[in-house]
């Protein structure tokens, strides 16, 4: 372009090359606006004392247990993620665990991510296996051969990919996205199917261990993942959260940057290892389903405008009740991602227009998790959200329009800001009909143990009452092998009822250390409390002619059940929606799991199924788990 | 009078506490809690022991150590000046908001009644920003705008800065303006980049304290939002660390000439231009100057070199335009018209004749 000189034109030196590349114009900056002159100073003043918010209340210790049974139950998965001291950011992650039914015998088994001794070990090969559980109904578990996988793998999603009727599973890692399709109660992997783009497609993408590799190249990083039916077709869809550019033969150490403008990578003044922040993020992916395994990327339509913003959690919700799943996508240090389905699968991200891509403040927090639930029993799904430590869980209130930040008001920034909190669940773990929160801790630094850092590296789990606008309570269970006792560095966090008793447990993956396996003993919180309902949604036998269809394992239906209260009581009504995918890098329970309190009966029961279809249940009785079938009403009902 | 100005000087901070509460400022801003506790507590100990700001910093370090009964207590009403007493109660708010006891942080912060301001010390920006964070949290942003107004007029480039218009952003969003909302989040994103570029360049000046780029890059920096006097500082020490460093030299006068020190600034690219012939940029800025300044013969010799080294550069087109305007003005117009029109071969549009 030619530049247009002019009498007045001062030449100026662009040294560093430091204007353009912040792209900040030669315009002057926007004033601030006027302050009007009717500004309410005196009632600011004056009500400034009436605010809400406080701090936590005193811990609820309640009877029954939450204990670590993972060991004596025969789940003896240990995760592996490098070398200790953490010199690359890989090795901090962790793996995720997923539930699945294998071999359709009516119980939750269960799968884990898997990391290995370091990266050169992983560029030398072999590279770690997905490893499984099955689990007898009781839960207890033995080992079972793994799908025969070699990498490094992180995020797992578990969901009815084929449509078969049974659940299959998907695998993320550093270099490898592989779809496992069940057969006969077996993992099988199936390549070749879209998931991945082949060397010859995108050179370097894949990272197969033990094989020479070009350096410079940095493999698809994918983190958490998300199966949702985005364009209501019955066939799920996946998005895939991908993390950062890390070239595995050169990875950066000390400082980012080269000569007198490097930069340390430093925490607190610590030196620390290198990321996210300075490496280059990588795009996230959505794989349209395709039917009997396939997929073809739809990033482009499905996605545009995406801005890549290292992702760590990805989960799905209807956020605008409009009867098709959205997602939410927690970045690390950048803004959140809201992304808002169009109907037919094009997602829009309105984060920061629904308040919740930034914090209060507007800064981008580093989300390491995301949970939904209806906390507030308004109808709306509410979310909470885990971030680095300094930063606080974020909770959002579904409101007419957007989200509500409630964290400061209900004191969730006291409880939680010296956390560093990974996975989430928004769960009735008591049967009170109230959600509780929990969250899985540990610090990303071992050089958080230095003196001054206001943290730790490990961390004890969290687990709070949440009610409404009342201010957050934390539940402390006695016992050294309690959740909450239990000082982990935990990561990815998964909800099943495993024993059948109704009752949601809790798994629980650690860094370089054994899963947790929480089984929930929790006891009623008052005399003839406790009661229970879990019900699972299945898509139609014979899927419809023409879209919108249900899923075969029914994502995204949604529930609402109103329990049959006292006279006198309070009616409310519990929502519930088919997902699986919350927390950091795992996949939850298929099975809705509702806490009804002190009723034993519920008045009604509504199903809107995606397809469009709304069924109305009748009363019924509580503590029982149902099984609906679309168009079919209740196919099975069992006490347990 | 005596006795005020002996007061003034009572009041004025030496040059150890001075230099020591820059020390603990900078350490703050660049969130290095160890060295920041350690050194406070020394200068706490010493020259700042009567400094009320010294002590809000050192709690809000040691608070998010996870010091905060010590934090707390070092915020205690203390035999201070009552205008250093003021940063003690500020810090307590700030704590405070961090528990989430707004309504005890809004208590230190709210003005008495019949006040003219919403905040009590008004005059401290960090008192609106504090309580229009609260206002936001306890979900009230039309109030919480009207305060981060009040502190964008006092402190438009203060680190929390981006909150103020992100608030304001919220406001917006609010009453479903959502271009002005879009706008507003745009400046909080702007300036939160330069902030953060501002931090990097502290931390490289830090970590290469003998190299020039990075004080360089700190000047610029400051120059890119119009604080030509905080470059001039910045611009100052690197050349007083680095006097061969001709491109320092240069940024020196740029600074200069824009804080309006033209005589300053032509020093300063005449320095440039004797470390290094070749910069370009200091020669035409400085014959502008001597052409302002009258010395017309200094700005030809100024632009006639830069006609003839660089008469291609569209940059330097102005430099066969200034020769053309003083050609014709010693009456010698077939050589200002040759002149003139090398101007225009080069993209020039201004007439010769002014």
């Amino acid at each position: 372009m030619r530049r247009s000189p002019s009498r007045t034109r001062w030449a100026s030196l662009g040294a560093l090359g430091l204007l353009a590349a912040l792209g900040c114009s030669d315009e002057p900056s926007e004033a601030p606006p006027e302050i009007p002159a009717e500004r309410i100073v005196h009632a600011i003043a004056e009500e400034a004392r009436s605010l809400p918010g406080g701090p936590s209340a005193e811990p609820d210790r309640p009877a029954g247990s939450l204990d670590d049974v993972a060991a004596e139950r025969g789940l003896d998965y240990a995760n592996r993620s490098g070398e200790p001291h953490k010199p690359t950011i890989l090795g901090s992650n962790g793996a995720g665990a997923a539930v699945l039914d294998l071999g359709t015998d009516g119980d939750l088994d269960l799968a884990f991510g898997q990391g290995g001794e370091s990266l050169e070990a992983l560029m030398a090969g072999p590279g770690a296996d997905v490893e499984v559980f099955e689990n007898d109904g009781a839960a207890r578990f033995s080992r079972r051969s793994g799908p025969g996988l070699s990498g490094w793998w992180t995020g797992l999603a578990a969901g009815d990919v084929d449509g078969d009727g049974d659940a299959d599973l998907v695998a993320a890692g550093y270099g490898n996205l592989v779809l496992l399709e069940q057969d006969g109660g077996v993992l099988l992997p199936r390549e070749g199917r879209g998931l991945f783009p082949s060397d010859e497609e995108v050179p370097g993408a894949r990272l197969t261990p033990g094989a020479e590799r070009e350096p410079g190249r940095a493999p698809w990083w994918a983190t958490s993942l998300a199966l949702f039916d985005g364009d209501r077709d019955g066939t799920l869809d996946l998005y895939v959260g991908q993390y950062l550019e890390l070239d595995p033969l050169a990875p950066p150490s000390g400082a980012l940057g080269e000569g007198a403008l490097d930069l340390p990578c430093t925490w607190k003044g610590l030196e620390v290892f290198c990321g996210p922040r300075g490496l280059v993020p990588q795009p996230d992916r959505v794989l349209r389903g395709l039917g009997r395994g396939s997929f073809e990327d739809v990033s482009a339509r499905w996605l545009p405008d995406h801005v890549a913003g290292y992702a760590l959690a990805v989960g799905t919700f209807d956020a605008d009740g409009d009867g098709d799943t959205d997602l939410y996508v927690a970045n690390d240090s950048v803004p959140n991602l809201m992304l808002v389905n169009q109907g037919d699968g094009r997602l829009s991200d309105v984060g920061l227009q629904a308040g919740v891509a930034l914090n209060q403040d507007g800064v981008a927090q580093a989300g390491m998790g995301v949970a939904f639930g209806d906390v507030d029993r308004d109808g709306k799904q509410d979310l909470a959200v885990t971030n680095f430590s300094g930063e606080p869980t974020e909770l959002y209130f579904g409101a007419e329009v957007g989200f509500r930040p409630r964290t400061h008001a209900v004191g969730l920034g006291q409880a939680t800001r010296r956390m560093l909190s990974w996975g989430v669940n928004l769960v009735d773990l008591d049967a009170d009909g109230e959600l509780e929160l929990f969250t899985a801790n540990g610090h990303v630094y071992p050089q958080a143990d230095e003196p001054y850092t206001g943290t730790s590296y490990a961390q004890r789990d969290g687990l709070w009452r949440v009610s409404g606008d009342a201010p957050v309570r934390p539940i402390e269970l006695p016992g050294e092998r309690s959740l909450t006792s239990l000082v982990l560095g935990s990561r990815g966090s998964v909800v099943a009822d495993l024993d059948g008793d109704l009752a949601p447990d809790l798994v629980v993956t650690t860094i370089d250390g054994p899963a947790v396996l929480a089984l929930n003993r929790l006891a009623p919180r008052s005399p003839g409390g406790g009661h229970r309902l879990a019900i699972r949604c299945l898509g139609p036998e014979s899927p419809a002619e023409s879209a919108p269809r249900t899923p075969a394992d029914g994502r995204g239906t949604r529930v609402i059940l109103v329990p049959e209260v006292a006279e006198g009581e309070a009616p409310f009504a519990l929502l519930g929606e088919v997902r699986t995918a919350e927390s950091y890098q795992s996949s939850s329970t298929p099975w809705l799991h509702f806490g009804l309190g002190r009723c034993a009966r519920y008045e009604r029961i509504t199903i809107l199924w995606p397809s469009g279809r709304r069924e109305d249940l009748p009363a019924g009785a509580a503590d029982r788990r149902l099984v609906v079938r679309e168009g079919l009403g209740i196919v099975s009902e069992e006490e347990p | 009078m005596i006795a005020a100005l002996v007061l003034a000087l009572l009041v004025l901070p030496a040059p150890q506490a001075r230099e020591g509460l820059a020390e603990l400022r900078e350490l703050a801003e660049l969130d290095l809690p160890g060295t920041l506790i350690r050194r406070g507590r020394e200068l706490f100990a010493g020259p700042l022991s009567a400094s009320g700001e010294a002590r809000a910093i050192l709690a809000r370090a040691l608070f998010a150590a996870g010091e905060e009964d010590e934090a707390l207590a070092l915020l205690e009403p203390a035999d201070l000046a009552p205008t250093e007493r003021v940063w003690l109660e500020l810090e307590r708010a700030r704590l405070l908001i961090d528990r989430d006891e707004l309504s005890a942080a809004a208590e230190i912060l709210a003005a008495p009644k019949g006040s003219e301001e919403p905040v009590r010390h008004a005059d401290h920006p960090d008192a609106w920003i504090l309580f229009a964070r609260i206002e936001a949290r306890a979900g009230r942003p039309n109030r919480a705008a009207i305060l981060a107004r009040g502190f964008l007029e006092r402190a438009a480039l203060h680190p929390e800065a981006p909150v103020a218009w992100h608030l304001l952003a919220q406001e917006a969003l609010a009453r479903r303006d959502g271009e002005t909302a879009a706008r507003y989040l745009e400046r909080a994103a702007e300036i939160g980049r330069w902030l953060e570029l501002l931090r990097a360049r502290r931390l490289q000046v830090l970590r290469h304290p003998d190299q020039p780029l990075p004080r360089l890059g700190v000047g610029l920096a400051w120059m890119q939002v119009g604080e030509h006097s905080r470059a001039r500082e910045a611009f100052r020490d690197l050349c007083s660390r680095h006097p061969g460093f001709a491109r320092g030299w240069y940024h020196l006068g740029e600074a200069n000439r824009l804080a309006g020190d033209l005589v300053r600034a032509r020093e300063s690219y005449a320095t440039a231009l004797g470390l290094d012939a070749s910069m370009h940029q200091a020669r035409f800025n400085g014959a502008l100057l001597d052409l302002l300044a009258g010395r017309t013969e200094a700005a030809r010799a100024g632009f006639e070199h830069l006609a003839d080294v660089v008469q291609d550069d569209p940059l330097y087109a102005g430099a066969h335009l200034h020769l053309a305007r003083l050609d014709l003005a010693r009456g010698n117009r077939e050589r200002a018209l040759t002149q003139y029109s090398r101007y225009r071969a080069l993209g020039g549009t201004e007439p010769l004749e002014e």
